[in-house]
């Protein structure tokens, strides 16, 4: 089969199916071509289509390939569907982000780290299926252990997991962190006037409830 | 920690009262402190985190809200710490202890703000729904095997809040007392949904002239929902909320 026949295969393919879909399950709708030339017309497409002032792109998504709208264009896209774009609070994202990085994770272990009960927050997730549960672990009390899911990726437009914004870059903040201050903190402790200096600053200070343009 | 203690710029505070911001829990409170002051994870025993930290509290004291119990187990840290610190011999502190306290508040403290900037990136990509766009596959409408989201409670008393919240933002302030029986919404919701129509969510209040009305017709549809007379579902995730005739002959629970 010729590459722009197999393309244009794979372009009414993409635009049907909607969501994403395997090289392997796109070779076995076409028939036959072998899936490793599905493979690789497909990241031609994608490196095409990315190039080219299309409103729509081809991204790895969750495993697969899918179609998607151009970013650019979201605000006409939001109007013409009249969509809500989905509610994603700040504790949402926050627990979602630990149980993506931890998974898989049980709520003791995600309340230790995020320092609050989560037990609502971990509802909502379930609801909006962007965790699920993955099991219990083999420990004391069989704790129940929280994974993500495809619905998750999708949101995200994540390939897998391993595409996650990467943690070890704050590793080495971390580290950087570090040495700058462990000098500082000896010589806050060694000569009190400095914090005493702090607190007359703080004492200034607006209080902070004070509304200063972070209220979320 | 009583009343009179309480620094007096916090009374001054006045109209910041309603509008204070929500912290997720003691860790984000104290990130959010430490940024203020410009320190560091490292820092979080400075006075003017402590200090800064209590009055947060004690704040929340005040206008009666009910401060979680992580938020005090935090502050008895923070004071724990300080007053290992305060003590004239050193010798007589159990440094050892108040050191790995610090330890590990400074450890969940990076350890959390970690996540929080994980966060913060994830909410800044693409997101499905609010900057990209699929196509919606094999028409949902038509197909009634297609894959369906239930809209669960949340998703409608989400919706609930927004529909109230418009007529609050348009309707005068004023109380009326009236009784409207939850009974007389049923007939309306179901001849809105005559012949296999859906109807969105929002649909249902579009002409109801005031709360009371509003929450009648939301509860008269839970009951719909419960007798499982009409269901509710989204056809993409977080997105409306549709309202439809559940064929009732078979899907009708037995025990109602």
């Amino acid at each position: 089969m010729e590459e722009s026949h197999l393309k244009s295969i794979l372009e009414s393919l993409l635009f049907a199916a909607g969501e994403p879909v395997t090289a392997a399950k796109l070779a076995d709708a076409i028939g036959d071509v072998p899936r490793a030339t599905v493979a690789k017309a497909l990241a031609a497409m994608a490196t095409d289509y990315a190039g080219s002032n299309r409103g729509v792109v081809i991204e790895e998504v969750g495993g697969g390939y899918q179609m998607r709208t151009r970013k650019d264009y979201a605000a006409y896209v939001r109007k013409l569907l009249a969509a809500r774009p989905p509610r994603l609070s700040r504790q949402l994202l926050e627990t979602a982000a630990i149980i993506a990085y931890r998974q898989p994770i049980t709520r003791p272990e995600i309340e230790q780290l995020r320092g609050v009960d989560s037990g609502g927050v971990l509802e909502t997730l379930l609801e909006k299926r962007l965790i699920k549960i993955a099991g219990r672990k083999e420990a004391p009390g069989r704790p129940i252990i929280y994974s993500t899911t495809q619905e998750f990726l999708e949101l995200f437009g994540l390939k897998d997991l391993e595409s996650l914004p990467d943690l070890s870059e704050f590793k080495e903040i971390e580290r950087a962190v570090e040495q700058v201050n462990t000098p500082p903190i000896e010589s806050v402790e060694t000569h009190p006037e400095d914090v005493e200096d702090v607190e007359a600053v703080a004492a200034a200070d607006p209080p902070p409830a004070k509304d200063d343009s972070e209220s979320s | 920690m009583s009343d009179e203690t309480a620094p007096p710029r916090i009374e001054a505070g006045g109209g910041v009262r309603f509008r204070l911001p929500i912290y997720e829990g003691p860790l984000d409170l104290l990130l959010h402190l430490l940024k203020r002051a410009e320190l560091d994870p490292h820092e979080v025993t400075a006075s003017v985190v402590t200090e800064q930290y209590l009055a947060y509290l004690e704040l929340l004291d005040q206008l009666n809200l009910d401060i979680a119990g992580e938020y005090l187990v935090m502050a008895a840290t923070l004071l724990l710490i300080k007053s290992f610190a305060m003590l004239p011999h050193p010798e007589l502190a159990d440094t050892e202890e108040a050191e790995e306290l610090k330890r590990d508040l400074v450890a969940r403290l990076l350890e959390y703000q970690r996540y929080r900037e994980a966060a913060d990136k994830l909410a800044g990509r693409a997101l499905l729904g609010r900057d990209v766009f699929t196509t919606p596959g094999e028409q949902p409408q038509e197909d009634p095997n297609a894959p369906r989201f239930e809209a669960s409670i949340f998703d409608l008393v989400e919706a609930m809040g927004a529909v109230l919240k418009r007529m609050a933002d348009k309707t005068p302030r004023g109380i009326t007392l009236r009784d409207i029986p939850v009974a007389e919404c049923i007939p309306r919701i179901l001849s809105a949904l005559e012949g296999g129509s859906r109807v969105e969510f929002t649909a249902l209040f579009a002409d109801a002239a005031d709360r009371s009305i509003v929450i009648a017709t939301f509860m008269a549809l839970l009951e719909l929902l419960r007798r499982r007379e009409v269901r509710a579902y989204q056809e993409v995730r977080f997105g409306p909320i549709f309202l439809e005739r559940a064929e009732s002959s078979d899907t009708a629970p037995q025990q109602g």
